[in-house]
């Protein structure tokens, strides 16, 4: 674990007990290498004042050459335990006797030297005078070795391991105990600003307990803690107010939304009502045209020739058998009445049939009024609705222009399950339809125009496409078909198949358009959702 | 120094004489007359000697450059029979080992160092007696004598030496 992820009170333990084991070796370090010099000079000055009691004692025996005497001397350092070797040099520098511990060991004495003092690897050796009234007559070596010195280090590194364990164990107590001063109310701010965090109660403050930095600390938490609860009350009542006006926009949207599809559905009724006019009209022509026909019929008729025929035989009522046997002109009479009852019944048979035509295409325009009628009195109301029909009824409603343009009509009809929903705008979006698909057809001016009505199903959908060979739309116009007040045709508004998207959008449906470009004709579709559940089997 | 002990180098490598020679120039060291044996604090010590010359040559070449306490080491020879004046150390050799009897006798009461180099010298009333012993000169000294003449003995030179006669219990 990195120290700067440990945990607070962790690291200030950490840090005091470092802090306080550097300080504590330090002072031991110091205070060994004190005692090892002190230990050292003490040596030196011991071991002076023993070789030079020995030194003043051997004088004698170099003065007198009794080399015994003088190793008798040495002898006398065998009671200290740290000399290793000693010599006493004569005047000339020879070596006059010899004091070794070890017998065994080997000792070759260095050349003399009348004082000096070193520590040489583990020994320490030390020359002296050997003085007689003042006078040098020789010297003495000696050889000390180190292990009081050694054996005291490792006595004061064995007191300094305990003491620094025991300072340890104290320090780790007392800062474990004295760290929470400092660390405990770090920890509540910490856990408290946690707490906060995650319960976003605002309203809670930090326990403050002096006024150092740490209460500084909490006084600034506490401020910002203050702040946050204001700003979250600004917050609150603006996201409050938000929410009101979102809602008062919603219902004005809605309102305008309503105002909206009722005007589309008033626009597309109007539409259909021209439809319809303009389908009246034409029948009406055609009736127009039966009753002239009919008039003239009437006026050509023989009647006067047939008025002629009856007074000339009231003129000759009195000799009617000889007028008829011997007059030239009433010899014709009998064929002149032939003639005329056959005309009179071929005119008659002309009138029945004007008649009958009149009659036929009155009942059409009964037909398409009635059916306008029904649309417009069930709009917005939801009923059964079989697909097919529907399709033929606006199919009729246009068939008097689709006729008269010469468009063939293929019908690709699948069986599909019933529908349930609102009619006339199915049927307002399948006039709009049917009459785009006339006009591009006729814009085409192609000699084989064709309309195709393919309705489908599948996938709980019905689909209704309307598919035309006439003019097609380019790629671009494609993408905006369907936008408001886009139209390609100089007497069209742009509301029809926008309109009819949004109707079919409404409906849960959708109204899609596909062309493989300009003059390679359009088809467009309207899909519908149709849940086989929903569809009444009974 | 160098001198000093080149000096005693050649003592103790070469004869016997180097080695008494060296003893006898160390003696004041080790021996510590009654004041008013000198008449100055810078006189010299005076060490005579009774002895054949090529002794005395052997004495006067360890008294080279020696001194003791700043009192300067001189050598006087004694014609056999003659009395010695002023002296710190007589030193009669065997050869006139006759004329030690009376001389010492003589002596007595002197604070004058007789040392001699004969088996009797010291039942003569001599202080120091030279001896050989396995090859060395050893030290015999009679404190008794020493007493007499009013001479402190270094208790130095009493661990040294192989005899030590008159010590008092």
């Amino acid at each position: 674990m990195k120290f700067r992820d440990l945990s607070f009170r962790r690291k200030q333990t950490l840090i005091m007990m470092l802090t306080s084991s550097v300080a504590l070796l330090i002072a031991c370090a110091a205070f060994v290498a004190y005692d090892v010099a002190t230990f050292r000079r003490e040596l030196a000055e011991d071991a002076i004042v023993l070789t030079d009691a020995i030194a003043n004692n051997c004088a004698a025996s170099i003065d007198f050459d009794d080399p015994k005497a003088a190793a008798d001397m040495l002898t006398a350092l065998s009671a200290n335990d740290n000399i290793i070797s000693a010599c006493v040099y004569s005047r000339d520098g020879s070596v006059f006797a010899v004091f070794q511990r070890d017998k065994g060991a080997r000792f070759v004495p260095p050349a003399m030297r009348t004082a000096g003092q070193e520590f040489i690897g583990e020994e320490f050796h030390l020359f002296r005078p050997v003085k007689q009234e003042g006078e040098v007559v020789g010297a003495i070596f000696v050889a000390s070795d180190l292990n009081d010195l050694w054996a005291r280090l490792v006595r004061y590194l064995g007191i300094m391991g305990l003491v620094l364990l025991a300072s340890l164990l104290i320090a780790l107590v007392l800062s474990s105990q004295l760290q929470r001063l400092v660390s405990d109310p770090i920890l509540n701010l910490a856990q408290l600003a946690r707490s906060v965090a995650q319960e976003k109660n605002y309203a809670t403050r930090a326990a403050k307990h002096g006024n150092d930095e740490l209460g500084q600390l909490v006084d600034g938490f506490n401020e910002m803690l203050a702040q946050i609860q204001v700003r979250d009350a600004a917050l609150r009542t603006a996201r409050d107010d938000l929410e009101k006006r979102v809602e008062e926009r919603s219902k004005e949207l809605e309102n305008t939304h309503r105002q909206l599809v009722d005007a589309s559905r008033r626009g597309g009724m109007a539409e259909i009502a021209t439809n319809v006019l303009h389908n009246v009209g034409n029948v009406l022509n055609s009736v127009n045209v039966s009753a002239s026909i009919i008039v003239d019929n009437v006026k050509k008729s023989r009647t006067s020739s047939l008025a002629k025929v009856v007074t000339l035989l009231r003129e000759h009522a009195h000799d009617l058998g000889a007028f008829l046997t011997d007059d030239p002109r009433g010899k014709h009479v009998p064929a002149l009445l032939a003639q005329l009852s056959e005309h009179l019944i071929a005119d008659q048979a002309a009138t029945v049939t004007e008649l009958n035509s009149l009659l036929q295409n009155v009942e059409h325009i009964k037909e398409i009024v009635a059916m306008q009628q029904d649309y417009a009195t069930f709009g917005g109301v939801k009923e059964i609705i079989n697909m097919v029909d529907l399709v033929e009824d606006g199919l009729r409603m246009n068939r008097g222009a689709l006729n008269r343009h010469g468009v063939e009509i293929v019908r690709e009809f699948e069986q599909v399950p019933s529908l349930n929903a609102e009619k006339h705008k199915i049927l307002q979006i399948l006039v709009n339809l049917l009459r785009n698909a006339k006009h591009a057809c006729q814009e085409s001016r192609r000699d084989d125009k064709r309309l195709t009505i393919r309705v489908t199903n599948g996938d709980d959908r019905i689909r209704i496409s309307v598919i035309d060979n006439g003019v097609g739309i380019s790629p671009e116009n494609l993408t905006r078909i369907f936008n408001h007040g886009f139209t390609t045709r100089k007497d069209g508004h742009g509301f029809g198949l926008h309109s009819g998207a949004l109707a079919a959008k409404e409906m849960g449906g959708s109204l899609t358009a596909q062309s493989d470009g300009t003059g390679l004709g359009a088809a467009f579709t309207l899909e519908l959702p149709c849940p086989s559940r929903e569809v009444p089997n009974e | 120094m160098d001198r000093q002990t080149a000096g005693f180098h050649r003592a103790t490598v070469s004869s016997e004489y180097q080695v008494k020679a060296a003893f006898l120039v160390n003696f004041p060291k080790y021996a510590e007359w009654p004041p008013e044996a000198f008449a100055e604090t810078n006189s010299p010590i005076v060490i005579t000697v009774l002895a054949e010359t090529n002794v005395a040559e052997e004495v006067q070449k360890a008294i080279r450059g020696r001194a003791v306490n700043g009192r300067e080491i001189v050598l006087q020879r004694l014609a056999s029979g003659a009395e010695p004046g002023v002296c710190h150390i007589l030193f009669i050799s065997a050869a006139e080992q006759r004329h030690s009897p009376a001389l010492l006798a003589k002596l007595k009461n002197a604070s004058i160092l007789t040392v001699g180099e004969s088996e009797d010298f010291l039942r003569s009333g001599g202080i120091i007696n030279l001896a050989r012993q396995d090859q060395k000169i050893a030290l015999q000294v009679n404190l008794k004598a020493a007493g007499r003449a009013r001479i402190k003995i270094s208790s130095k030179l009493l661990t040294v030496a192989k005899l030590v006669e008159g010590k008092e219990e």
